[in-house]
């Protein structure tokens, strides 16, 4: 059985050390916030740096140097260059072709905890993403998600995705045991069958399922509500990915909101 | 014909204040309306705009509106007139609600009470749709999609073969052509083309 402490990594309380990646994408600032201070390491994915720059300009935010700026570096901007060179944030640049700037963040991250704790220590990864751009980039996060679930020099530990409303990360084979709030989280979650038709055993849901067949275009459980501090879902089959939805204060806010909020700063 | 799901009314009414397009009334809005605000409820009907209240658990707004635009064109055109489908969907709000729209792309595809055509998903920075079993020609232009394209394998490993892309088959691909020809053998995989920025959500 794995048991899940999701509602523990939003509120300063993890169950295992972290780190976090911040993707190229907008970030939630009320999520980040939330799990900023109490990560081990946190490394920007080339622009994610250009992202974080722009939450630090936000008011009321904790900030954070990142301890890294990884990737090829294509899109990481020259203002963003700078500002963290003279805060003395490393910038190693990876020009290589064949893997991601998700991936290479992944990479140095797990190398940087080997070196600081001793090798194969675990370490969670919180990935700051969304997927309110591109579609295929969107499904580019969801693939990474599972391609790194077997790869030990890339992940030992869990993979969270910290995105505009939701926490979602790919459940266990077998009994999978989660522990929630209300504090954390808001009522609505999913178990949606990335890679392909699975069966599930719930409980603590209002729609609670028993070796239910689930696949994309047949049948998917969304919008199911928690009922108890405890859910779980039993996996019999290939593993579906897990979502949550964050409650209100940590949802990322009105776009609109969130540049004045930039242009407002102090 | 323009159908509201539920809360998509809400939706709908902020594009139509934000926005200097004439006005154009939903055809109707329809649904469990648990959602729809008592704001926009109270709106259109004043506007004398179809409401329609379904209140079975079993199915979507998303469905429920498919199939009342399809039972509608049927009405106005006699049966099986084919329709596509253009959804006003988004994938960053909740995960599990932009799976949710995945799914209904999918599914609907063997049910012809729901659809008789094609079914594409506009959402923030993107068109998709799920192609067709054996060969796709696609007639993109760069006025209204920009060079990155996506093939993905929603319903598991499937075997593709492309021409006027920039690489043999990757997730992430690039037009090269304004012809483009993709062959399927196996499961049918989603097609993504990213939207010319004048037709993106502007905030990112």
């Amino acid at each position: 059985m794995t048991t899940w402490y999701p509602a523990g990594l939003l509120e300063g309380a993890p169950a295992k050390p972290y780190g976090i990646i911040v993707l190229n994408q907008p970030i939630n600032a009320p999520a980040l916030n939330a799990v900023v201070e109490t990560a081990v390491m946190l490394v920007c994915a080339d622009a994610g740096a250009n992202r974080l720059m722009q939450y630090d300009g936000h008011t009321g935010v904790k900030k954070r140097s990142p301890d890294a700026i990884v990737g090829d570096l294509d899109s990481l901007s020259n203002e963003a260059r700078q500002h963290y060179a003279n805060q003395g944030v490393q910038i190693p640049e990876d020009p290589d072709q064949y893997s991601t700037d998700f991936t290479k963040s992944l990479r140095w991250m797990r190398r940087e905890w080997d070196s600081r704790e001793g090798e194969d220590s675990d370490l969670d990864v919180v990935v700051m993403s969304g997927l309110g751009g591109r579609v295929d980039q969107a499904f580019s996060q969801i693939h990474h998600m599972y391609m790194v679930l077997q790869q030990r020099d890339l992940l030992r530990g869990s993979l969270y995705l910290l995105s505009e409303q939701s926490l979602s990360f790919v459940l266990a084979a077998g009994q999978n045991e989660m522990h929630v709030n209300n504090r954390a989280f808001a009522e609505n979650v999913g178990i949606i069958p990335v890679l392909g038709l699975t069966h599930i055993t719930t409980s603590g849901f209002e729609w609670d399922v028993s070796n239910w067949a689930t696949e994309f275009g047949k049948q998917v459980s969304t919008s199911n509500h928690i009922r108890s501090d405890v859910v779980k879902v039993k996996v019999h089959g290939s593993r579906p990915l897990f979502t949550l939805e964050l409650v209100k204060d940590l949802c990322a806010s009105d776009p609109q909101q969130q540049s004045r909020a930039v242009t407002e700063k102090v | 014909m323009l159908v509201c799901a539920d809360a998509g009314a809400d939706r709908y009414m902020k594009y139509e204040r934000d926005g200097t397009a004439a006005e154009r009334l939903p055809d109707a809005i329809i649904g469990d309306l648990d959602s729809l605000s008592k704001e926009a409820r109270q709106y259109y009907t004043t506007k004398e705009v179809h409401i329609v209240e379904d209140p079975d658990q079993y199915s979507t707004d998303f469905t429920k509106a498919l199939k009342w635009m399809r039972q509608e064109w049927d009405r106005q055109k006699g049966t099986n007139e084919e329709l596509d489908i253009v959804v006003m969907g988004g994938l960053g709000g909740r995960v599990d609600q932009g799976f949710s729209q995945i799914h209904h792309l999918y599914m609907v595809l063997e049910q012809p009470d729901l659809l008789r055509g094609s079914i594409y998903l506009l959402s923030e920075q993107s068109l998709s749709f799920v192609l067709d079993h054996n060969e796709n020609e696609l007639h993109v232009n760069i006025d209204v999609f920009a060079e990155n394209i996506g093939i993905l394998p929603v319903l598991g490993p499937t075997r593709v073969s492309t021409s006027g892309l920039e690489w043999d088959v990757s997730t992430s691909n690039h037009i090269k052509s304004d012809r483009v020809t993709i062959t399927v053998d196996g499961p049918r995989p989603l097609f993504t083309l990213e939207l010319a920025k004048r037709l993106c959500v502007d905030d990112r």
